[in-house]
C-alpha cells in the first residue's frame, strides 16, 4: 500500500461524492475552455487582418457616404513607386433576394483589383475570369449559395437597400467557401451602370481598399493619404482594417469582453466547488487521519497526501472539462459565422484548462491539507465524526 | 411541519464551511444569469420604449429603415391632408426628419469609470494576442452613431414634448452649424459641450455642440441632431428621410396609416412604436449565451448542492432515524430535505441578486438593424428578479431530490443502530 494508493482509494471510497464533484469542476472548465477558443477565434481574425496589410480610406464623417469613383485615381497618383499593390473600390448594395425577410451584405467592386487586393482568398483562375469576363458575374459566399441552392452558373435577382432600390440580376460566377460569410461580390462597372440608368447619376464608393507592400508603405497610407485631401470637397479617413471591424465589434456591445468575463467568474464557481468538496472530505475523515499520525505518519506527509488527492480530483476534472470537447473538435471543424478559421480547442487552451483546474484542486485542498497537518492527535480521536 | 423547518434552517448553519461555499457557488452563478438577462432585456426595453403608439412614422414605401428611406418635399406635404392629425397654433404636427450617420470616438469606459465597474472590467481586460491591437484600436476606432436633422420644435412636439435641453445647454438655433447630442451619446463617445462635429459631404463643416438633450431613455438619445434645412444642405441637398405625424392616439394611428399607404399619399407608414419593436436589437447571440450559461453552470452549482446534501444526509442518519421513530412520515423527511437544498439556494440567489445590483445602470451599446450604435443602461427589473430567484429554486430543487428520498428511505431501525 503506497502513498499512491491510498489517496486513489481514498478517493474511490465515495465514488458519488468524487463522480459529483469532478463533474462540478469539469462543467465550468468546460464553459471555460469554450469561452477561450470564441475569443482566441477573435483575436487569432484580429491578427491576421493586421497581417494582411489592408488599409481602408473612406469619408471622415461616415463610411455609409459615397466618394466619387475617381478618388481611386488620385490614391494611386500620390502613392509612392511600389508601394501600394492594388486599390479596390467597393460600394455598398445591400442586397435582398425578392420577397424574402434577410437581406445580406452584397458589394459592387473593381472586378481586376478584387483578388489582389484581397489575396487570401482562394479563388480559382477559372472562376476570376468567369468573374472579370460575365458582366453580371457575382462571386458568392458558400452560406449564401446553400441558403438559396445556388450553384455557379445559376442566375438570381437581389433588390438593393439603399434607395433608388434597384433590382440587379446576377449570375454565380465562383462559389467562394473561404468567404466566411454571406457575402457577394459583383462588378462595380454593371453597378454603376444600373445606377445611371434608373436616377442619371453614377455610383460611388464606400471604402477604397488598399492593399500594402509593406510596413512603411502601410504607415504611408494611413498619414498621407487623409493629408492630402484634407480641405478639399472630400475629407477622407484612413484606417487599419482592424481598426475598421474593432467598430463594429464595439458597435455590437463588445460581446467577446463579455464573454471573456464570464469566463473569468466562471472559474471561481469551479473554486468553490472544489473547496466545498475538500472542507467535507476532510471533515470526516478527522479519525482517520489522527489514526494515521498516531502510526506515526509525519504531519508533512499527510499534508502531502490531501493535497494529492485535491491534485487529481482537479485534473481529472479538467481532462473531462477539456478532452472529449478537443477530441470532438479534431474532427469536426465548425466555423464562427463571419470570421475565418475553425472553432478549435487551441493547446494552450487546452493545457491551461488542466492547469488551472490542477490549481483549482490544490487551492481549494490547501485549508483542509494544513488543518490535517495540525491535527492533535488525542483531540482527534476523541472526536465524534 | 414547523419544527421540521426549523431542524432544517439550524442545520443549515452547523455546517458553516460547506454551506457557505455552496451558497457562495450559487450567487456568483445567478448575479453571472442576472447581468446577462439584463444585457438583453435592457436593449430590448429601450428599443420598444423608444416608439410612441400614437405617433406615425412614415418613411418610403421600400424602405425597412428610417437611415435607408428617402422622401420628397412634395411627398411631405401631401401628408397635411392626413386624417386625426393634432394641430398647433403653428399648423399640422408633422415632422420631416433626416437621417444619417456620424463616426465618433468611443469614450474608453474602463479608464474613465472609477466605480466598480470600472475595476472590475479592468480586473478583466484580456490580456492575449490582441492586446496591443485592442490598445492602439481603443484611442483610433470610431462607430457609427446616428445623425438626425429636425426642426426642434416639430421633433420635439411630434415626440409629445418628451425631449428636454439639459441645464448649461440650449437647443441648435435654425438656420446654424450648431447641434445637440444626446445623454447617452454624451456618455459613450467623446463629445462635450463646445466640441465640434464635422458632417457633411463636401468639404469641412464643422458643427458645434451647443447642448445635451434627453428623451428619457429611448433610442433617440444616442443620437445627434442638428437643424434639418442646414443638414440637407451640407449633404449636398439630400431629400428628407422620413417624417413623424402626431395624432391622437392608437386608433387614431390607424385611420392616419390607411391613408398614407393609399393612392392619396403612397407612402410606408406605420406607428413609431411598431417600427422600434421590429427592429432586430441584435441580442439573439446573447441570450443564447445566458440560457447555455445557466443551463450548464445550474448544473455545476446542483451537483455541489447534491453533494453537500448527501454528505449531510450521511452525517445526521441517527437524526432522521430518531425523526422517523417520533413519527415523521417519509413523505415529510424528503420534503424538508428538499426544503433545506432550496433554502440553501434560494439564500445564493438572494445575494447574488443583490450583487448583480452593482451593474444597475452600467451603460452597453448594441447594433439594432438601423446600424447605428445605440446606448443603453443596464436595469436590474422585478422580471429579472423573479427569474433569477426561480432559476436558484429550480437549481436548489434539482440538487436535493436524491440525497431527500435518500434520507427518506432510511429504515428507522439501521439508523438507531449507527454508531
Amino acid at each position: 500500500m503506497t502513498a499512491a494508493t491510498l489517496t486513489l482509494k481514498n478517493l474511490t471510497r465515495n465514488p458519488r461524492r468524487t463522480i459529483l464533484t469532478i463533474a462540478a469542476i469539469a462543467l465550468p472548465l468546460l464553459v471555460f475552455s469554450v469561452a477561450h477558443a470564441a475569443v482566441n477565434l477573435v483575436d487569432a481574425f484580429l491578427v491576421e487582418l493586421a497581417k494582411r496589410q489592408r488599409v481602408c480610406v473612406h469619408d471622415k464623417v461616415t463610411f455609409t457616404t459615397f466618394l466619387p469613383q475617381r478618388m481611386r485615381e488620385q490614391i494611386l497618383d500620390i502613392a509612392p513607386p511600389g508601394a501600394v499593390k492594388a486599390v479596390c473600390p467597393v460600394a455598398w448594395f445591400g442586397g435582398k433576394v425578392e420577397n424574402s425577410q434577410s437581406s445580406f451584405p452584397s458589394m459592387g467592386v473593381d472586378r481586376n483589383t478584387f483578388a489582389e487586393v484581397y489575396s487570401e482568398y482562394t479563388i480559382s483562375p477559372e472562376q476570376l475570369q468567369r468573374f472579370k469576363d460575365e458582366r453580371r458575374g457575382a462571386l458568392i459566399g458558400a452560406d449564401v449559395a446553400k441558403q438559396f441552392n445556388w450553384k455557379e452558373g445559376d442566375r438570381f435577382v437581389l433588390v438593393g437597400s439603399l434607395p433608388p432600390y434597384l433590382k440587379m440580376e446576377f449570375v454565380v460566377a465562383g462559389v467562394i467557401p473561404d468567404f466566411n460569410g454571406p457575402w457577394v461580390y459583383f462588378g462595380l462597372d454593371y453597378y454603376n451602370e444600373a445606377m445611371e440608368k434608373e436616377s442619371g447619376n453614377p455610383i460611388g464608393v464606400n471604402n477604397f481598399w488598399l492593399k500594402c507592400n509593406s510596413e512603411a508603405a502601410r504607415q504611408w497610407a494611413l498619414t498621407e493619404i487623409d493629408k492630402n485631401f484634407e480641405n478639399s470637397e472630400h475629407e477622407t479617413q484612413t484606417e487599419d482594417e482592424s481598426t475598421f471591424f474593432a467598430g463594429f465589434t464595439k458597435m455590437g456591445g463588445d460581446w467577446v469582453q463579455l464573454v471573456w468575463t464570464v469566463g473569468q467568474f466562471i472559474v471561481v464557481v469551479a473554486l468553490m466547488a472544489a473547496f466545498n468538496t475538500m472542507s467535507m472530505a476532510f471533515r470526516e475523515r478527522t479519525r482517520e487521519l489522527a489514526v494515521m499520525r498516531a502510526l506515526g505518519f509525519p504531519a508533512g506527509r499527510i499534508v502531502g497526501m490531501v493535497l494529492a488527492e485535491g491534485m487529481l480530483l482537479g485534473l481529472v476534472g479538467g481532462l473531462i472539462a477539456v478532452g472529449p470537447l478537443y477530441l470532438i473538435l479534431l474532427v469536426w471543424h465548425p466555423t464562427f459565422p463571419g470570421l475565418p478559421g475553425v472553432v478549435r480547442i487551441s493547446e494552450y487552451t487546452a493545457l491551461l484548462a488542466i492547469g488551472v483546474a490542477l490549481l483549482i484542486g490544490i487551492v481549494s485542498a490547501l485549508l483542509p491539507a494544513v488543518m490535517a497537518g495540525r491535527l492533535q492527535v488525542a483531540t482527534a480521536l476523541r472526536k465524534v465524526a | 411541519m414547523g419544527l421540521l423547518f426549523r431542524y432544517n434552517l439550524l442545520s443549515i448553519f452547523a455546517r458553516k464551511t460547506s454551506t457557505v461555499s455552496s451558497i457562495a457557488m450559487i450567487a456568483i452563478v445567478i448575479a453571472v444569469f442576472a447581468y446577462l438577462q439584463a444585457v438583453t432585456d435592457s436593449a430590448f426595453s429601450t428599443m420598444s420604449g423608444t416608439g410612441d403608439a400614437g405617433t406615425v412614422l412614415i418613411m418610403s414605401q421600400q424602405a425597412e429603415t428610417e437611415g435607408t428611406s428617402t422622401l420628397s418635399k412634395d411627398q411631405i406635404n401631401k401628408l397635411d391632408g392626413t386624417p386625426g392629425i393634432s394641430r398647433s397654433a403653428a399648423g399640422p404636427t408633422i415632422s420631416p426628419e433626416l437621417c444619417g450617420f456620424v463616426s465618433l470616438h468611443p469614450r474608453n469606459t474602463s479608464d474613465e469609470d472609477p466605480g466598480l465597474v470600472g475595476s472590475v472590467q479592468r480586473l478583466f481586460s484580456r490580456g492575449g494576442m490582441a492586446k496591443e491591437l485592442s490598445e492602439r484600436d481603443a484611442e483610433e476606432v470610431r462607430v457609427n452613431a446616428g445623425l438626425r436633422g429636425v426642426d426642434f420644435d416639430l421633433a420635439n412636439a411630434a415626440r409629445r414634448n418628451r425631449v428636454k435641453i439639459q441645464p448649461g445647454g440650449r437647443a441648435f438655433t435654425a438656420g446654424t452649424f450648431e447641434c445637440i447630442v444626446g445623454e447617452s451619446a454624451h456618455r459613450t463617445f467623446r463629445v462635450e459641450i463646445g466640441d465640434e462635429i464635422q458632417l457633411g459631404t463636401r468639404g469641412r463643416r464643422m458643427f458645434k455642440v451647443v447642448g445635451i438633450f434627453d428623451t428619457g431613455g429611448t433610442a433617440a438619445d444616442s443620437e445627434v441632431w442638428a437643424y434639418v434645412e442646414t443638414l440637407r444642405d451640407v449633404y449636398g441637398g439630400r431629400p428628407y428621410s422620413s417624417a413623424r405625424v402626431l395624432v391622437a392616439d392608437e386608433s387614431a394611428a390607424r385611420a392616419a396609416i390607411d391613408y398614407v399607404t393609399g393612392p392619396a399619399v403612397e407612402l410606408g407608414a406605420k406607428t413609431e412604436r411598431d417600427y422600434f419593436a421590429n427592429l432586430n436589437t441584435g441580442q439573439t447571440a446573447t441570450r443564447i449565451l445566458g440560457v447555455a450559461m445557466i443551463i450548464i453552470m445550474g448544473a455545476a452549482a446542483a451537483f455541489a448542492i447534491a453533494n453537500t446534501m448527501y454528505a449531510a444526509v450521511a452525517g445526521r442518519t441517527r437524526e432522521i432515524g430518531t425523526l422517523r421513530a417520533l413519527g415523521f412520515s417519509r413523505a415529510l423527511i424528503l420534503a424538508s430535505f428538499v426544503l433545506e437544498g432550496l433554502m440553501l439556494a434560494v439564500i445564493g440567489g438572494v445575494l447574488g441578486c443583490l450583487a448583480s445590483f452593482a451593474f444597475h445602470g452600467a451603460q452597453r451599446n448594441m447594433l439594432p438593424s438601423t446600424f447605428t450604435t445605440v446606448s443603453y443602461s443596464l436595469k436590474i427589473t422585478p422580471q429579472t428578479v423573479v427569474f433569477s430567484l426561480a432559476a436558484a429554486a429550480v437549481i436548489g430543487l434539482l440538487g436535493s431530490i436524491l440525497p431527500a428520498s435518500r434520507a427518506a428511505r432510511i429504515s428507522v431501525v439501521q439508523a438507531l443502530r449507527e454508531a
